[in-house]
């Protein structure tokens, strides 16, 4: 399996952020990891293994939340569903990227996602990244890293 | 028949059962037709860019020129003809991709999603839709009986949307 | 039969249920309120909207309430949907309850296996509230929207 190139990755991540959240979204040049934000982490193991990374500012996971939700970004339900919103649009993607990426009779396995608020998470050099900007400027990044082949 | 159309960023709505509502040439404009078939009243928007943010003062001169502004406003003007959202039939067509001079061609894609967003926070279902593609599309909203009907600049068949 | 207490009618009309009562399935506590407004969206008759958070939680309510379909997730901790459809399929009390699994799982051979366990419908997410609500009608037999 090989992984991503940068711009599939910022495509795809783009159609699941408008199809699952109405989040508009364009691709910037920006690289640098996103800090004091929401974390979401989703591992997957198959034929081959590795970790998704979704990453968004708490404001932007507050509103993505929002809009999945189908209520206001002030109303307490949207804060109390952000880290559970980016988590689920990760386990999404990661169903995107898995079977554009592979043969799509391969069954793989996906983790259980799991989101946090603060620093990146340490990952190995290597794969693709894509960042991501909102209308409003907001940047969201995805991470895909591939740990090489199973045993 | 009495026929009325509506133009681009344009919205009509009308309590004539004997009007049909018409737009032509939705390329990544967006129609949204909206029936109430217990007082047969129909609705039709015609708009052309997602959000109304990018010309403010624009939205206050032609507020159908965009999803945000123009598609709250058509319901509510079925809310002044004593429609009830519980009520209401809505089917959408357009947000087809086409390329213009900029080279910018997912302006139908914008619209489409943010009047996904705009009805799915309001509650309303969509009854039916003929969207995406790269086709120009005309269509009609018969008030009487409801029904609407779409027809494509690749095929003279006019069918139910 | 009563029909004036929502939560408890089970008055038929041709052999469809009048409200029904669907059981959601998701680890994801944000995808199980997007799939009960999606339900709520279609305009079938919703009574009782059952959750649960893994299949364990799930095969409990089954076992214990009357449940119209299964709505359910694939990849959740603990006893997953795969897992959950097989014990449902070879338990007498459950199997004739009728599942459709709603996943971000897009392989073709998950859909395989499971069509194999007897799922009546797959969808992928990210979807549609309308296309929900024509399949759940489909499984469940019922007429378009009124």
């Amino acid at each position: 399996m090989i992984g991503p190139r940068s711009a599939d990755l910022a495509r795809l991540s783009a159609t699941v952020l408008a199809d699952c959240a109405f989040l508009l979204t364009e691709p910037v040049e920006v690289d640098a990891a996103l800090h004091d934000a929401v974390h979401a982490v989703v591992g997957f193991s198959g034929a081959t293994r590795g970790h998704l990374m979704l990453s968004a500012s708490p404001e932007l996971a507050v509103h993505i939340a929002a809009d999945m939700l189908g209520i206001e970004s002030g109303d307490a339900d949207a804060a109390a569903h952000a880290a559970g919103a980016l988590a689920e649009l990760a386990n999404v993607l990661l169903g995107m990227l898995v079977v554009t990426l592979c043969d799509p009779e391969t069954t793989f396995r996906f983790g259980t996602p799991h989101a946090y608020v603060g620093s990146p998470p340490e990952v190995p050099h290597g794969g693709a990244v894509a960042t991501l900007a909102s209308d409003s400027g907001a940047r969201i990044q995805v991470r895909w890293v591939m740990e090489g082949d199973a045993p | 028949m009495n026929t009325i159309t509506v133009g681009m960023a344009d919205l009509r709505v009308t309590s004539d059962p004997d009007s049909v509502l018409v737009t032509h040439a939705l390329g990544s404009c967006i129609a949204v037709l909206v029936h109430d078939p217990v007082r047969l009243v129909g609705g039709m928007i015609h708009y052309m860019l997602p959000l109304s943010s990018v010309t403010p003062e624009k939205s206050l001169e032609k507020p159908a020129m965009f999803a945000d502004t123009g598609v709250p406003l058509l319901f509510h003007r079925m809310y002044a003809l004593s429609c009830r959202k519980g009520d209401l039939v809505v089917r959408v067509a357009g947000g087809a991709a086409i390329h213009d001079d900029n080279g910018v061609f997912e302006i139908g894609k914008r619209n489409y999603v943010v009047l996904r967003k705009l009805l799915w926070k309001s509650g309303v279902a969509i009854a039916g839709e003929d969207v995406g593609g790269a086709v120009s599309r005309t269509v009609r909203l018969f008030v009487g009986s409801g029904r609407s009907t779409l027809r494509t600049n690749q095929s003279r068949e006019e069918v139910d949307l | 039969m009563n029909s004036s207490s929502p939560s408890s009618s089970r008055e038929t009309r041709d052999g469809a249920p009048i409200l029904l009562r669907p059981l959601v399935v998701d680890d994801s506590a944000v995808m199980r309120r997007m799939v009960a407004r999606s339900l709520s969206l279609s305009g079938l008759p919703i009574g009782t909207l059952y959750e649960a958070a893994d299949g364990e939680a799930a095969l409990r309510v089954v076992r214990e309430s009357w449940i119209d379909v299964v709505l359910c997730d694939v990849h959740m901790p603990g006893m997953n949907g795969v897992e959950l459809v097989r014990r449902m399929s070879s338990d007498p009390l459950t199997a004739d309850v009728p599942v459709v699994v709603i996943s971000s799982d897009r392989g073709e051979g998950r859909a395989a296996e499971l069509e194999r366990l007897g799922i009546r419908g797959y969808l992928h997410k990210p979807f549609q509230p309308e296309a929900l609500g024509r399949l759940v009608r489909r499984v469940l037999g019922l007429g378009g929207r009124s």
